[in-house]
């Protein structure tokens, strides 16, 4: 398969070519049993995505079956679904909560402490970086700092990391304010400054971080403002499109 | 789905599989899921494998579910595990690398159908899976994209300079969750062909 052939099958799925092109492309599709393979390949590929309830039912099951990374023990009924949620909050000591029903309405605080599960590394977004040869951000000051950040990150040397970013914080505003403002954030939610979490996570904008910040950004209001309705807006937006946060989303609401 | 004289209990199975209800997912499960361990287990599988095959009975029965033909001939349970069965000797038949063997005595729903819908669970699964594994920016174009947000309105959301570059953007993004795809041993283990 040749770039010129994908970029065909890219614009014939995607309605961009004209009537003589479609029929062209169409002939060329019955004379070759590659490009039929690769066609389908594409077709299959747009419908795996547009199935967010099937997703969504791997996702629990998964969680049932034990066959998941984040939550393996699973205990005898009724107290399955109590263990899923609370392995979180575990963590953060609100041992207590677990004697609760899942589907008990629990407060703002709970929540939080519940579904705050801020990521062990930013490795994640190294990677990403690294594997992006198209990032229009200067990579080499801000894959350094990352670097450094990273690994006082996984230490638990958070102050350590945050001072890193304040030492390198004009030249990070200059070249990637994205990524200042989401570290500063996760950094802050890390040390429980929810205030400060929120303002530097407000002002992320898009692309690599859009996603993740504007979820620890909804959660952060959680914890500030309480249940509004405009935070629990926000939360039924991440359960309106397939994203990594869905179920989250839909756990928050539905012990809300 | 059609609604036939079904027993109360499988209608609530259905109604839960539909709804996607934990409460009544983790009941099928703690009911059925010890058949399939023991089916499993004396065929050469290990627990491991059982899930497996549980959670892909599950979504292919969940599948049948959307279809306004699909009727509960038998129970909940005699489906369920039939279907699981079915799944079985296909995955089996994949790892020893011969031929599907019959099998004598055990009432299998339409194959074609089942192995058609396994053969969607797995790939869908597999592009998922690749799709976890790019960058968050390339994840999120292709999620609008797939999702059939306007290129306009992904260049606005992703804060590109243009509809030309988001579009460029998508492409890209395509072909390195293409290539990962490709690269996976499960591409050729589902022997993906064009249909």
């Amino acid at each position: 398969m040749n770039e010129q052939q994908a970029i065909q099958i890219d614009r014939y799925l995607s309605g961009e070519m004209s009537e003589e092109e479609r029929s062209g492309f169409e002939r060329a599709v019955e004379q070759s049993a590659e490009l039929a393979a690769e066609l389908s390949l594409q077709r299959d590929m747009e419908a795996a995505f547009r199935e967010p309830e099937v997703e969504d039912l791997e996702e629990k099951l998964a969680m049932i079956t034990g066959k998941t990374t984040k939550v393996r023990s699973i205990q005898t009924r009724p107290w399955r679904w109590i263990g899923l949620a609370a392995s979180v909050a575990i963590a953060v000591g609100i041992a207590l909560w677990m004697l609760l029903p899942f589907s008990q309405s629990l407060t703002a605080e709970e929540l939080y402490a519940a579904h705050i599960d801020l990521p062990s590394s930013l490795e994640k977004n190294l990677a990403a970086r690294s594997a992006d040869p198209d990032s229009n951000e200067p990579e080499n000051l801000v894959s350094q700092v990352l670097q450094e950040v990273d690994k006082l990150y996984q230490e638990g040397a958070y102050q350590g990391a945050a001072a890193v970013i304040a030492d390198n914080r004009e030249a990070l505003l200059q070249s990637s304010p994205d990524t200042y403002y989401y570290l500063y954030g996760i950094l802050s939610l890390q040390q429980s400054e929810i205030q400060s979490a929120t303002e530097a996570l407000s002002q992320v904008q898009s692309g690599v971080y859009g996603e993740s910040a504007d979820w620890y950004l909804t959660l952060a209001r959680l914890r500030i403002e309480g249940k509004t309705d405009a935070v629990r807006s926000k939360f039924e937006q991440f359960t309106n499109y397939p994203n990594d946060h869905l179920v989250t989303a839909k756990k928050v609401l539905s012990s809300w | 789905m059609k609604v036939s004289k079904i027993a109360a209990q499988d209608q609530q199975y259905l109604r839960g599989l539909q709804e996607r209800d934990p409460q009544i997912l983790t009941d099928i499960y703690d009911r059925f899921f010890p058949v399939f361990d023991r089916y499993i287990c004396n065929r050469g599988g290990d627990e491991a494998d059982a899930k497996d095959v549980f959670q892909d009975a599950m979504v292919v029965l969940f599948r049948k579910q959307q279809e306004k033909t699909f009727e509960l001939t038998s129970s909940f349970g005699t489906f369920l595990v039939a279907v699981g069965k079915r799944i079985w000797l296909k995955k089996a038949s994949r790892r020893v690398k011969r031929p599907e063997q019959p099998l004598h005595g055990i009432d299998i729903p339409q194959d074609a159908e089942i192995d058609e819908k396994l053969e969607r669970t797995e790939q869908h699964r597999l592009f998922r899976d690749k799709l976890a594994q790019l960058g968050e920016d390339c994840k999120k174009v292709l999620r609008l994209f797939f999702m059939g947000t306007p290129m306009s309105e992904i260049a606005t959301e992703m804060g590109y300079t243009s509809e030309g570059y988001a579009r460029k953007r998508k492409f890209k993004c395509k072909q390195k969750l293409t290539k990962l795809i490709k690269s996976d041993p499960r591409f050729e283990e589902i022997r993906y062909q064009g249909r």
